[in-house]
């Protein structure tokens, strides 16, 4: 394979190139570079294609559905005012139910729910992550939230900044043995004690320290014994704590 | 199925996909209004047409591919419907997940691809969609695809270059 048939596989897919392909990188350092940039304008892409959901788009859906699931279609402008009025009656239950939750409860299942219904959206792509993120990419993504490495975070395979709660929160994903962790340090103390949660597809802990909560996630399904993964997600919400320092003082 | 399983299984496919439905449809009508109403819209067809899924694990590119059809019927009514939005304008919006240069100027390169090379690049960067796969949602051979992708980046890469190129300009 030469140079130009490898850089159209390249331009096609970098992330899926065959071996013959691949053995030719390990040959050809000029190849070997414009896969190492097309890889990174991957990872760009991811973000820059990462637009903002609008908040509670699924209660809309739902609500609508609910509604008028099966009545006759009506035309989106006219549909527009309907739900214009029913966003505002929406906003209004939700802000009240939001403050209820925040006044009579000190932890916030609140944020629990909100970290996994963060998992999704990020799961295709965590799922293809294999390569170790450099520790640059890492530092930059951190120091958005204003926190900083405070040792060998091990091994990285995917970092970056998401939105949470209305937070801005720093998403990692560690690949030990096969086996995909998220970590996700939330620049906000929600939890006065380390908090188990879980649905039919992710598990997780979460907890608080000096201005800040650090969650770790791990699938399901791909569970080691449950004992087993509950010590080994809390050892890590306990490393990861020390290892992600979170400067509250700079972001206040 | 009874109503309460069709009502779960629906309720599933909303908060499992409305956002990857929200960001598909928002790149490809450039506006962010027009892409909740599309949302909204392939629920709602969704709905009437479930029991058609048979296997969830078909529910994503099903929800496309109904998302792809209504944005066609969208373009069939939209002189009474809709005010004139440019398909290939993506709007400007400050509250994005990554504001370093190099994201938002390839956001601005993404403004002038055409929708043929973004949407392709779209499915395979942000949900892992391989060419065979992309190929059977597009109706299109595997080759064209291919072909697609590889000047969906060529472009790109040629306008970041050129950014930077002026972006020296102005230094100098």
């Amino acid at each position: 394979m030469n140079c130009l048939e490898v850089r159209q596989l390249i331009l096609a897919d970098p992330a899926r190139l065959p071996q013959e392909a691949r053995l030719h990188l390990q040959q050809c350092q000029r190849c070997y570079g414009f896969a190492e940039e097309m890889n990174q304008l991957n990872q760009d892409l991811t973000q820059a294609f990462r637009v903002p959901v609008p908040e509670e788009l699924s209660s809309r859906i739902l609500l609508r559905h609910a509604l008028e699931g099966d009545q006759p279609e009506s035309s989106p402008v006219k549909r527009r005012g309907w739900m214009m009025a029913l966003a505002a009656s929406l906003i209004v239950s939700l802000s009240i139910s939001l403050w209820l939750n925040l006044n009579v409860t000190e932890d916030k299942p609140l944020l629990a729910e909100a970290i996994l219904g963060h998992m999704p959206h990020e799961a295709a792509i965590v799922e293809q992550a294999h390569n170790l993120t450099h520790d640059k990419r890492i530092d930059q993504v951190l120091a958005q939230i204003n926190a900083t490495r405070q040792g060998d975070l091990g091994p990285v395979v995917y970092a970056t900044v998401c939105i949470i709660d209305g937070m801005e929160m720093a998403h990692l994903a560690i690949e030990e043995e096969g086996v995909h962790y998220t970590v996700m340090l939330i620049p906000t103390a929600a939890f006065s004690a380390p908090t188990w949660f879980e649905n039919d597809r992710w598990q997780g802990v979460a907890a608080s320290g000096a201005g800040s909560t650090v969650a770790i996630l791990t699938d399901v399904q791909r569970q080691r014994p449950p004992a087993e993964t509950r010590q080994k997600l809390s050892d890590m919400a306990e490393s990861y704590q020390r290892l992600l320092g979170y400067n509250a003082a700079s972001a206040s | 199925m009874s109503d309460q399983s069709r009502q779960r299984r629906y309720q599933n496919l909303v908060e499992g996909y409305s956002g990857w439905l929200y960001r598909y449809a928002y790149w490809i009508t450039g506006d962010a209004t027009t892409a909740e109403d599309l949302v909204q819209e392939t629920f709602l067809r969704a709905w009437r047409f479930l029991d058609g899924l048979q296997e969830e694990s078909a529910a994503k590119s099903w929800l496309t591919t109904i998302l792809r059809r209504e944005n066609a019927r969208r373009f069939e009514r939209k002189q009474l419907d809709y005010s004139d939005v440019e398909l290939d304008t993506v709007p400007t919006d400050n509250q994005t997940f990554d504001a370093r240069p190099e994201v938002l100027a390839l956001r601005n390169a993404l403004q002038h691809l055409p929708v043929k090379y973004r949407e392709p690049l779209l499915l395979q960067v942000i949900d892992g969609y391989t060419l065979d796969e992309i190929a059977e949602q597009f109706d299109l051979p595997r080759n064209t695809v291919a072909t697609r992708l590889h000047r969906a980046r060529q472009k790109l890469r040629k306008h970041l270059e050129g950014e930077e190129l002026l972006i020296a300009d102005e230094l100098s």
